[in-house]
């Protein structure tokens, strides 16, 4: 199942149990009702941003009054979340990078004796995959001593949590007990119903927070049918409309391919033979989206492949209850629909469809699996054009 | 491994009744010209048959409960389950059919804990999936909904291969691509979707090299997607020589997320992942030799070799059984062939056990029975029944039936459970010991042991006379010797625990069935799961209840009411 990022607050939870001293704030409410101790914080943001450090959004060594400022800052420029924990001093010759990844052959074990920020450009790394049955009984035999404790820790967290990636940037041996400095981890989405209530709050979104995405998100929370959304550009002219792992991927490659990366509004795709109900309801979240967006001349492209087995009609039925709600609206866009699909009572589902378009006059070409979607494409460019 | 594409008619095993994709598969079969289904069983439904159409006729596929029952040998598994039971059923099945070729796995979400656990487990076996819609070999095998449902390519896959193999990570167009294969004229020789997961259980690579070895295929068309670094694989395999038939290859996602991290369909497609965007792999590809293109209609233009579909292929697109032709029976029934069609007795055991005819052991053994069983005096509660409904002036059919609804565990209907327990126990090698422990523990009676009138002292006649009877001709009667053996022990604890009416018979019926009805345990099985033992107590009984009846009504007494010494108030 796909990978999801968990917020570093969350990952340091898991790993220690209840012993983690940080605290996590997604709002300048929360840090305003927050009452830090005396001490010494660093901040972070925390939705998932890799190399933060270069980009600035790690601070060290503060004040507890400076890493409130800190943490506001950080909130209204570019986090959605925002982690504080104590800042420990040590020497920094003694960073070492570890990351461990779930692959086919066994897990990918890279070691550096240099960590920190710039491990990428060091030549000290070193890979060595452990055999899933080795890994199974803790036989670490393949990897440097020093590094096998630490391994093992990572291993029990991996365990328990169905994590299929863990980097820790930079660890350091303070005495014997490893200080974990940063802490990033994929989970296989799997085993997130698995893991407290609490963290599914967690699980990095990396999405632009539009309000469609959210909409789509909590739909496919409550279908057995599979819905996604990513918005790319809110106010771009085309927005797809798509089914199909496979066949949204081949859609969007044919519209990049006649040069319009740059008018496209969304990624999405709905599969797994959802109900009419179901795709009415992400039908509206999309026209919702399109309806917003400030684009002069708008396109929605409909299209799949041939289908196995979602009944097209009752897909189409979901996308045409929509419209109707929507109708008045629509008709005063500048708008044109471009229809491509085929699957189990195609025919009648591509009639109807063209059949309502045209009697509420809203501009539209249908076609059935006959046209690729290379042709369909064209004409979406040569509309735009 | 070596006929795994060409075996003529491989058979298939479903776990889960999906019925539109094994519905596709029956048409599949029936198009290519088979004289029954590759779907030789279906676990899951909770029911013993299920219905599909073969061409225009109605088939029943058997449904089993677990896959320990299943009686057929099959190649193939087609693996419907949950994710969460996914790896589960693919253990069992290879464990259980240890020669079979291999599986599709059809869920979605599996973890990828499963997936490698399945990949290093079953290793030697070739399996599609996890996701993705499966195999299809033309002429030969359709495991899973590729190829589509009714209507659609079937009629152009069904009958024969090709020399095109279709390697596609995605379940929607691996369709798409057969169906440009067969525009331009040709047929695949197999047509895969592997999956959009991280670690499909056979890799493309895997694939790839089946596609090698297979005499028929002469070309690859292969289908990828951003994420994972399968291609890299591939293109290291085609510098060495491994791979050395022609590749045409599109990777499909190019939109340029700029780094950003994106999940595309399927969990592989993840975009802001190092060098795993579809751009990066292409190169790859090409730099090892493989045509890949840059984008989609390029690809299919290779395919499609300009040549289009001919006029007669367009007009039998379509598989020319339409649905409407199907009018789905209510029931299913079988005709009675009986050859006893004059002699009574032989004549019901022909139609309960659905044979032609039986043996003159059982026949002459159930004429006694049924003799012994027609009236039990007036006591019994189903006899008592019949008598109150009657002299409420009801009817014959509602006098009989409150009588029927007497009949159960306690009452005349334990020779069914009995017969399980005899059939369990032999089989198994139970001790009587363990037996009678096991009981005790689950704290429950054995069923055909004890009476409420009869013991040791005042034995049942009837069971005397039965156990004769049966001794005269059985040979071995272990399931008697076996019930005999317990009674001698549960007499010892108490005299009324003797071997009842149910339980003798149950066991003489199980000895004749197997001596001389030479009925597998399989079929044994089933008539428990039918409840066909309970028929010998019903069938002689309801003569019993009939009689009553009729002699209630010749007296007619009038309202039966219940006189006031015979209730207790607390």
């Amino acid at each position: 199942m796909a990978r999801v990022i968990i917020s570093e607050y969350a990952a340091k939870s898991l790993l220690t149990g209840g012993a983690y001293q940080g605290v996590s704030v997604s709002s300048e409410q929360e840090l305003a009702e927050l009452s830090l101790g005396e001490g010494r914080y660093v901040v972070k943001a925390d939705n998932g941003t890799k190399k933060r450090g270069k980009q600035g959004l790690v601070k060290l060594d503060l004040t507890r009054e400076e890493a409130v400022v800190a943490a506001r800052d950080l909130l209204r420029s570019t986090a959605s979340r925002i982690l504080i924990e104590p800042f420990y001093l040590y020497d920094k010759a003694a960073e070492r990078y570890i990351s461990l990844e779930l692959t086919r052959a066994g897990v990918r074990v890279i070691t550096n004796n240099q960590g920190g920020v710039d491990v990428e450009s060091t030549e000290t790394v070193a890979t060595t995959v452990v055999s899933h049955q080795d890994f199974k009984t803790r036989s670490f035999y393949s990897l440097p001593t020093d590094v096998t404790k630490v391994v093992e820790g990572l291993a029990d967290f991996i365990n328990e949590t169905g994590a299929v990636f863990v980097e820790v940037n930079p660890y350091v041996d303070i005495g014997g007990d490893i200080l974990c400095v940063d802490f990033a981890v994929e989970i296989d989405s799997h085993y997130i119903n698995r893991l407290p209530t609490w963290v599914h709050d967690h699980v990095q979104q990396n999405k632009v927070g539009h309000e469609a995405e959210a909409a789509v998100a909590k739909l496919d929370d409550e279908s057995s049918a599979t819905f996604s959304l990513t918005m790319f550009d809110k106010d771009a002219a085309i927005f797809t409309l798509l089914s199909g792992g496979g066949a949204s991927l081949v859609t969007i490659d044919e519209l990049v391919s006649v040069g319009l990366q740059k008018d496209i509004a969304n990624y999405g795709e709905y599969s797994g033979a959802p109900t009419t109900d179901e795709t009415a309801r992400y039908t509206d979240a999309l026209i919702k989206a399109l309806l917003s967006s400030r684009a002069p001349k708008k396109a929605l492209v409909i299209a799949g492949g041939v289908a196995n087995f979602t009944d097209i009609h009752i897909t189409f039925q979901g996308i045409t209850d929509s419209f109707t709600k929507h109708l008045s609206v629509l008709q005063d866009q500048n708008l044109q629909v471009f229809v491509r699909r085929g699957g189990p009572n195609q025919t009648i589902a591509l009639s109807r469809l063209e059949h309502f378009l045209a009697e509420h006059d809203i501009s539209h070409q249908v076609h059935g699996p006959a046209k690729s979607f290379s042709f369909v494409a064209d004409q979406v460019k040569e509309y735009l054009s | 491994m070596n006929n795994l594409l060409t075996k003529k008619d491989p058979t298939i095993l479903v776990v889960g009744l999906h019925e539109r994709i094994i519905q596709s598969i029956l048409d599949f079969d029936y198009v290519k010209g088979t004289s029954k289904p590759s779907v030789v069983g279906v676990i899951g439904g909770g029911k013993q048959s299920h219905k599909f159409w073969f061409g225009d006729t109605e088939v029943l596929l058997p449904v089993y409960r677990d896959m320990q029952s299943v009686v057929a040998k099959p190649d193939w598994l087609l693996n419907l389950a949950s994710a969460n039971s996914a790896k589960r059923v693919t253990d069992n099945f290879f464990s259980q059919f240890k020669n079979a070729f291999g599986a599709h796995i059809f869920c979605e979400g599996l973890s990828e804990q499963d997936a490698l656990s399945i990949i290093n487990t079953h290793n030697s076996k070739v399996i599609a999936g996890p996701s993705g819609v499966g195999l299809l070999v033309p002429g030969h095998l359709k495991l899973g909904a590729i190829g589509g449902i009714l209507g659609g390519n079937i009629n152009h896959v069904a009958k024969k291969r090709g020399d095109t193999a279709v390697i596609c990570s995605s379940g929607g167009m691996v369709n798409e691509l057969v169906d440009s294969v067969l525009r331009a004229g040709g047929v695949p020789s197999f047509a895969v979707s592997f999956g959009g997961d991280r670690f499909p259980v056979t890799s493309p690579l895997e694939w790839f090299l089946l596609a090698e070895k297979d005499e028929a295929t002469r070309q690859i068309v292969y289908f990828g997607e951003l994420g994972g670094d399968d291609e890299y694989v591939i293109a290291e395999a085609i510098e060495k020589g491994v791979i050395t038939k022609p590749v045409s290859a599109y990777i499909a996602g190019r939109y340029d997320t700029a780094g950003k991290r994106v999940q595309f369909g399927h969990a592989k497609a993840l975009a802001g992942d190092g060098k795993t965007d579809a751009v990066s792999k292409t190169a790859r590809l090409q730099s090892a030799g493989v045509t890949a293109s840059s984008s989609y209609r390029d690809f299919i233009m290779r395919i499609n070799n300009c040549k289009f579909m001919t006029k007669e292929m367009e007009d039998s697109r379509d598989f020319d059984l339409p649905e409407t032709a199907r009018k789905q029976s209510l029931f299913t029934a079988k005709k009675d062939e009986s050859e006893h069609a004059d002699d009574f007795v032989p004549h019901i055991l022909s139609v309960l056990l659905e044979k032609k005819s039986v043996s003159s052991e059982l026949s002459n053994f159930a004429n006694k029975s049924f003799s012994l069983l027609i009236d039990h005096g007036v006591q019994p509660s189903g006899t008592v029944n019949t008598m109150i409904t009657a002299r409420a002036g009801r009817d014959m059919s509602s006098a009989l039936a409150s009588a029927v609804l007497t009949v159960g565990d306690r009452f005349g209907g334990a020779i069914n459970q009995s017969a399980k327990t005899w059939f369990d126990a032999v089989n198994n090698n139970t001790g009587v010991e363990d037996l009678l422990e096991d009981h005790k523990q689950a704290g429950r009676p054995v069923m055909g042991i004890g009476h409420k009138k009869y013991s040791v002292e005042n034995p049942d006649t009837r069971v005397t006379e039965l156990i004769n009877e049966a001794k005269s001709v059985l040979k071995e009667a272990k399931y008697l010797t076996y019930a005999l053996a317990v009674e001698e022990r549960t007499i010892q604890k108490k005299s009324s625990l003797i071997l009842n009416v149910d339980g003798a018979l149950a066991a003489i019926l199980l000895d004749l069935l197997s001596e001389y009805e030479e009925m597998s345990h399989e079929e044994i099985e089933e008539l428990f799961t039918i409840e066909f033992f309970n028929s010998f107590f019903l069938i002689p009984r309801t003569v019993g209840f009939i009689s009553t009846f009729l002699g209630q009504k010749r007296r007619d007494e009038g309202l039966f009411r219940l006189p006031d010494d015979q209730v207790h108030y607390l």
